[in-house]
């Protein structure tokens, strides 16, 4: 816990919640530095409603208690009908609301282990200047190159 | 059939342009048809005039295939009279 105590503070290690992207990312090679396991407290599972009607949802609620919930569904259904429609029934049964906002970036040179890139140590941001089908690179001084999947499509059926 | 819907409408090898990478790497982004992007399809047997091949017997893989993206491209064409010459055809073509 010490070295990975220690690789929060030099951006090394990362978060594991369900893991369902993060598997995937350590199998291909693109995230090779230590995990911190963590795991959910009571408060952080399931829907609480306010008085005005508005929902807060733990970041470990699974996806497919997102997708299942009724008054999820009648009060938000783009919420609901976009955690149907996430991945595979397997990976909605898993994955977590925190990890699906927390997850790296979809972009298809960050993902592919034969590419450098700034998120994985490489000296620049080969999607700037590359092929976009499916996303665009957005350039932030700051905090460096993101890519945002437009989603046309990428709905798994 | 199913597969030369992926034809028409998903499938594509993307490259980087500079360097020639094969960006779509896994089935996340070489997108091919699911259930849902399946209609229902009559499959009709021509059972006939194949008494010149050796056997009797043809093959199917190819013949189902490859002209349902000319299919698929005429559809478009009829339903909004712009005719596509090139596949993939997406809606951001």
């Amino acid at each position: 816990m010490t070295t990975a105590s220690m690789s929060i503070t030099t951006q090394t290690a990362e978060f594991r919640a369900a893991g369902t992207d993060l598997s995937e990312r350590r199998r291909s090679g693109v995230s090779q530095g230590p995990l911190i396991d963590i795991t959910a407290r009571p408060d952080t599972i399931g829907i609480d409603w306010g008085t005005d009607g508005a929902a807060r949802i733990g970041a470990f609620t699974t996806i497919s208690a997102i997708a299942a919930d009724a008054r999820i569904n009648a009060a938000y259904p783009g919420l609901a009908a976009a955690a149907l429609g996430l991945a595979t029934p397997q990976i909605r049964h898993l994955a977590t609301l925190g990890g699906n906002l927390a997850q790296r970036s979809r972009c298809w040179y960050y993902r592919n282990p034969h590419i450098a890139c700034l998120k994985k140590g490489g000296v620049d941001c080969p999607a700037r200047g590359g092929n976009h089908l499916y996303s665009v690179a957005l350039i932030s001084a700051l905090r460096g190159p993101a890519s945002l999947d437009h989603g046309s499509g990428a709905v798994g059926l | 059939m199913i597969q030369g819907i992926g034809y028409a409408l998903y499938e594509a090898r993307e490259v980087d342009p500079r360097t020639g990478d094969i960006l779509t790497a896994g089935m996340e982004d070489y997108r091919i048809p699911g259930i849902a992007d399946t209609p229902s399809i009559d499959v009709h047997f021509d059972e006939g005039g194949f008494d010149h091949v050796l056997g009797g017997s043809v093959g199917i893989g190819e013949v189902a295939t490859v002209p349902t993206s000319p299919a698929l491209a005429n559809a478009i064409r009829n339903a909004t009279g712009v005719r596509f010459t090139e596949i993939p055809i997406r809606p951001t073509a």
